[in-house]
């Protein structure tokens, strides 16, 4: 379990005074947890992201992993391994100069052996689907793909929680499926814990709790359909909600009610087909 | 223009010099370098030469190639022999003015031209049959016994490593840079030398601070990732010296051996 508590953090700015980031932060993430973490720029979700593995260590407040705080520096080492992270730009996170042997970076560090590491090499890949690539230059891969050779160099470490920073923030709309899959299959599959921080609504559909992030503060959480359903609150927040929740109030300003709140395409479908039968046998 | 750029000159293949561990290849290599300024005549330059060939027929790399690694020599070579023909006193054989081509000066100059071409030759043949990664990973192993003594082994390979992977990345991103000041009206072919170089100044600017921020990035995901330095790390391939290799270590040895006695026992 990761927890985190009362925790601040302020960047310190050349000339002027430090920018708050995370103010009075608590939140609480359980093993196999699917977390999405919305905000706008700004609202301090990469900061949160950083202090789970120890890149960042908070001014006040405890972050603790499995009982390890982060503070404390014996523990970092334990940490990282247990809390992997995958980060925007896919580029400027890969080392190595083949998929394969940027998967085997993680395994090198923490001092396995070549039997072992090939394993992990073998597993990790194949959970990500590129067993056929192991031997490609990462320059001539896609972004998705470079993306899900990241993920599967953070799997390879065998952690508990993966964050992802805005993994999907420079692929295209291919690319950005590719890593949902990914992180579902992982969740859903393989039962590791996945806190995904991003801005776009459509990708926090997913996850078992969304926490919307506000001033550094925790504004919200609930369920997807809790959180979604509040339009409002969303516009309020300069947070754009998703092209089904829009539709949604809109249907709802012309008076047509939709219940439960539908999040996908599908579950908008199976709402409007009821009603237009409705209509029809009227 | 930027996409034809190859980082390296590794040419794939799979005969016995691709196959032997790269430290073999470059103290080997290392060693028929020195070799080839032991020698200092004629029994001793044909040893140099066959071996060399022999060394370049058993890799199996078209000649092409190794024609090719000699391109960038030729005036270096020329320049070489001409200073030599026309400054070594001696036997004058032709005369041109108060120049001389003496008979010592055209020996002079070809046996400069000959090491100079066998050294390049060598050099190809280490870098065409061994991939860049490779040879990170042997200098690295024939550079740590140095830890001792404060040479930074495991830290030059990595930035090698880094470095090679991030070559592509960066040629990409001038490519882009340049298309896109391209596309505000830049200028990059028309001017002088000094104009042509000035007018780089909006490419490299922006180049260089997208680079920083890469390294920090970059830097960021190491950690991540548990790096800390070489100590106490593994790695997925460990170099192992096999028959081969010891076959030819034990060959070059005895090359250098028949080296140093041509020098000394043959006349």
């Amino acid at each position: 379990m990761i927890s985190v508590s009362q925790v601040d953090y302020s960047y310190a700015v050349s000339k002027g005074p430090s920018i708050k980031a995370l103010d009075g932060l608590s939140l609480d993430i359980q093993e196999g947890e699917f977390l999405a973490v919305i905000g706008k720029n700004g609202s301090g979700k990469s900061t949160f992201a950083k202090l789970l593995n120890a890149l960042y260590i908070p001014d006040s407040g405890t972050v603790t992993v499995d009982g390890l705080d982060t503070k404390i520096e014996e523990n970092v080492w334990k940490i990282r391994q247990k809390v992997g992270m995958v980060f925007q730009n896919p580029d400027n996170q890969i080392v190595a100069t083949s998929v394969e042997e940027d998967v085997a970076f993680g395994p090198e560090n923490l001092g396995l052996s070549s039997l072992e590491i090939a394993q992990r090499i073998e597993s990790s890949l194949k959970m990500v689907g590129m067993e056929r690539l192991r031997h490609r230059q990462p320059h001539t891969l896609s972004g998705g793909q470079k993306q899900r050779a990241a993920i599967a160099g953070v799997i390879a470490m065998e952690p508990k929680f993966i964050v992802l920073d805005e993994p999907t923030a420079m692929l295209d709309p291919s690319g950005r499926e590719e890593i949902r899959r990914t992180v579902r299959f992982l969740h859903d599959k393989k039962g590791m814990g996945i806190i995904y921080i991003t801005h776009l609504m459509e990708e926090a559909v997913d996850a078992d709790r969304v926490v919307v992030m506000d001033r550094g503060k925790i504004f919200c959480q609930g369920s997807p359909r809790e959180v979604f359903s509040r339009i409002d609150m969303l516009r309020q927040l300069d947070l754009e909600a998703t092209p089904i929740g829009i539709l949604a109030d809109l249907l709802a300003i012309e008076g047509i009610a939709i219940k439960g709140c539908p999040l996908t395409v599908e579950e908008m479908v199976d709402t409007l087909c009821p009603l237009l039968n409705l209509e029809m046998s009227l | 223009m930027l996409e034809d750029i190859i980082i390296g000159q590794y040419y794939p293949g799979d005969s016995l010099i691709h196959r032997l561990d790269p430290r073999v290849k470059i103290v080997s290599a290392l060693i028929y370098m020195v070799a080839l300024f032991v020698v200092n005549n004629l029994v001793g330059f044909s040893l140099v030469t066959v071996m060399a060939a022999l060394s370049m027929t058993v890799s199996r790399i078209p000649w092409k190639f190794f024609l090719k690694s000699l391109r960038p020599i030729l005036i270096l070579v020329a320049i070489t022999v001409i200073l030599n023909m026309f400054l070594t006193p001696g036997k004058a054989l032709l005369a041109l003015g108060p120049l001389s081509v003496t008979r010592e000066g055209i020996m002079l100059g070809a046996v400069a031209a000959v090491r100079l071409f066998l050294l390049v030759l060598v050099a190809a043949l280490l870098t065409l049959t061994t991939t860049p990664v490779n040879l990170t990973e042997g200098i690295e192993r024939l550079l740590s016994p140095g830890r001792a003594v404060g040479i930074p082994a495991h830290e030059l390979a990595m930035m090698m490593t880094i470095a090679l992977r991030f070559i592509p990345t960066l040629i990409e991103e001038t490519d882009k840079i340049i298309k896109a000041q391209k596309s505000r009206g830049a200028d990059f072919e028309g001017g002088n030398l000094a104009a042509r170089a000035k007018n780089l100044v909006p490419v490299l600017v922006p180049l260089f601070v997208s680079s920083f921020r890469r390294a920090d990035e970059l830097a960021t995901a190491m950690e991540a990732r548990c790096y800390r330095g070489g100590e106490g790390r593994t790695r997925l391939r460990e170099l192992q010296i096999g028959t081969q290799d010891r076959v030819v270590i034990a060959l070059t040895a005895v090359f250098l051996a028949a080296a140093i006695a041509s020098r000394w026992w043959i006349p």
